[in-house]
């Protein structure tokens, strides 16, 4: 609903109502108002819903944590901010990796290649979880008819409704419900109705995926850290920020994000092929810093053939390419929710979490091989969803304090009453200029961390309490931006105390790697208010042998390494 | 960026809707088909062209909606 126009010169403007709304007067007779249809909190609806386990998210890890939870006979309920299965980055993968020792695969020379192209960042636990459980995830997706399609998607989707799992799609979800120190259920919105949803869980199962800073090239857009969001606020510790994506776009048509991918847009493809060496691209952010403009792509020379399915961007091969394509995002399954153990369960008794919001470190500072995102969060789901259903089955239902929730229905719509102030696609903008450009995320210095930081800062403090959000549409993107940003400060405090480089974690003023102090995790956590780095040993026995030289240790060294 | 949805070969079973990641498509409830209702949000992923029954019925080019960099908005 537009206003008006311009009031000046003294005019003045009678209050009424609008929509609900009060048109505010002013001395100035200036009362041209940003937001043309506020919405006081007062007149938010709410619904209800009371259920056992409660997943958020619906993508590989959400769906197989769903179907896994509701197997166990209880009451599930699924969340997704768009639709099942073509949510978030699951519709763009093309290849699941599968351990299969009927094909020949020996665990003990997988586990070697992961623990190197993983820098020794890799947790073996979930290593394990994934080598156990890959080949038994690829036969239920063959059950569901999901392979063998293009459009596994909606695939995926039938199968959730047939499992009978209550499903809540186009629906964000804010903030995790804590109560006595355990999550007892969620709040979110629809997208296109001013209604509070509220959500009483017994468990809660975080799928919500991993973000980015809405980058273009990777159609990665729609994920914005959620997850990691709403758990930081509760006091978990978020890992794995220090290390970042490195998709690429072209440079012909930049923003053409699902053209690189679309001559391969055949469906899930089996894989068996973890890295044996380095990843050219890991090189790009020194190239160009050097002004070595045009980077070609060109694949490994240790890649002999490409994975069944055909390689991701083959059409790319020999053209020019703009990295940073993924600005935001992670190593796939190398960032989220730290885990309080092997069984997908974060510290807080209630909350559990899978796939790319789940730190499992299953592929450690670099993606280690094709496939193995989705094959990993196709295994962390189904063990989630059997861990939250356990304890779902044990725990009492819990009754919710009204000022807590009522605290949280203002966070919320706050943007939505608010009458003048700023736009969440201009402050996400200014996000995007201080965070995509390749010397501030992929190739590292403490002056530039700490400058993009100060600038982040001021966004999170003084922008976004003045948020506005014409409409619930609008109100996701107001949410967004606000997770967008607490991801940027993640990045950048973990980028800044990480005094090494280690993988895709490049810092120009720490250019080797340092295996006496960094043989260590970095953890974000909120502590007094503000947020703390923490570093966190591996443990021993998973420590490389010291002994052996860089170039036996790692697949490659860096100028400078001994 | 999604630059038009024809209404003529719409048969409005509202797939690309709700399919879409970033909520860019809703529902006429007058004509009830599909409107282009947030172009500036689309990222270019093809998810709604891959599944809507009437493959033609999208329109998407290769350029995406910019907002010009201004002082404060």
């Amino acid at each position: 609903m537009q206003l008006s126009g311009n009031h000046t010169g003294g005019e003045k403007i009678s209050p009424k109502e609008m929509e609900g709304g009060v048109f505010m007067t002013s001395d100035r007779g200036d009362a041209f108002l940003r937001n043309s249809g506020p919405k006081p909190i007062s007149q938010v609806t709410q619904d209800e819903i009371e259920t056992d386990v409660l997943v958020i998210g619906g993508g590989m890890a959400g769906i197989f944590a769903a179907i896994k939870a509701k197997e166990k006979g209880l009451d599930v309920t699924m969340t997704v901010k768009g639709a099942i299965g073509s949510s978030g980055m699951t519709p763009f993968a093309n290849t699941f990796m599968v351990f299969d020792e009927t094909r020949g695969h020996q665990r003990e020379e997988w586990i070697e290649k992961f623990r190197k192209s993983g820098e020794y960042m890799v947790n073996l636990d979930y290593l394990d979880m994934f080598l156990d459980d890959s080949k038994a995830r690829w036969e239920d997706l063959v059950s569901w008819g999901a392979i063998g399609v293009n459009e596994f998607g909606p695939v995926l989707r039938k199968q959730v409704l047939k499992s009978g799992v209550r499903t809540l799609e186009r629906v964000m979800i804010t903030d995790l419900l804590k109560q006595n120190g355990q999550i007892v259920g969620a709040i979110g919105f629809p997208l296109e109705e001013d209604k509070m949803i509220v959500i009483r869980a017994k468990a809660t199962i975080m799928c919500a995926g991993p973000g980015g800073f809405k980058p273009n090239g990777y159609p990665i857009s729609s994920v914005t850290h959620d997850g990691d969001a709403m758990a930081y606020r509760v006091g978990v510790e978020i890992g794995g920020k220090e290390f970042v994506d490195f998709h690429f776009t072209n440079a012909e048509h930049p923003a053409d994000s699902w053209f690189n991918w679309y001559t391969h847009h055949n469906g899930i493809n089996r894989s068996e092929t973890p890295l044996s060496g380095k990843m050219p691209v890991i090189d790009n952010p020194r190239q160009v810093h050097e002004g070595m403009i045009p980077i070609v792509f060109l694949l490994p020379p240790w890649l002999k053939e490409p994975p069944p399915g055909g390689f991701p961007n083959a059409s790319l091969i020999g053209k020019e390419i703009i990295g940073n394509a993924g600005a935001g995002l992670g190593i796939h399954k190398s960032e989220g929710i730290w885990p309080a153990n092997e069984k997908c369960a974060s510290k807080i008794p209630g909350l559990y979490a899978a796939g790319d919001g789940l730190c499992s470190m299953l592929c450690g500072a670099v993606y280690t091989g094709l496939g193995t995102s989705l094959s990993g969060s196709a295994c962390q789901g189904a063990r989630a969803g059997q861990a939250a259903a356990e304890y779902a089955s044990r725990a009492k239902k819990s009754v919710i304090v009204v000022d807590e929730f009522g605290r949280l229905k203002e966070g919320t719509f706050e943007p939505r009453s608010r009458q003048k102030g700023f736009t969440p696609a201009w402050v996400t903008q200014q996000l995007q200029n201080v965070m995509m450009p390749y010397y501030v995320l992929l190739l590292k210095k403490q002056g530039r961390l700490e400058a993009a930081l100060e600038n982040i800062e001021f966004l999170r403090d003084h922008l976004v309490p003045k948020l506005i959000a014409r409409d619930p549409h609008e109100l996701r993107l107001a949410h967004e931006t606000k997770n967008m940003l607490l991801n940027a400060e993640m990045k950048l405090r973990a980028g800044l105390f990480r005094t090494e480089t280690r993988g895709s974690h490049i810092r120009e003023d720490h250019p080797v790697r340092k295996d006496t102090e960094w043989l260590a995790w970095v953890l974000c956590k909120e502590e007094d208010g503000k947020m703390k780095c923490v570093k966190e040993p591996i443990p021993v026995k998973w420590r490389p042998d010291l002994s052996l030289p860089m170039d036996q240790r790692y697949w490659y060294t860096l100028p400078g390494e001994v | 960026m999604i630059e038009k949805i024809d209404p003529n070969l719409c048969v409005g079973c509202g797939t690309c809707m709700l399919s879409c990641p970033m909520d860019v498509i809703r529902m006429d409830k007058k004509t009830e088909k599909a409107f282009i209702a947030y172009p500036e949000d689309c990222q270019l992923c093809y998810i709604c062209k891959n599944l809507c029954p009437e493959n033609e019925a999208i329109t998407i080019s290769p350029y995406k909606c910019v907002r010009p960099m201004v002082g404060w908005d």
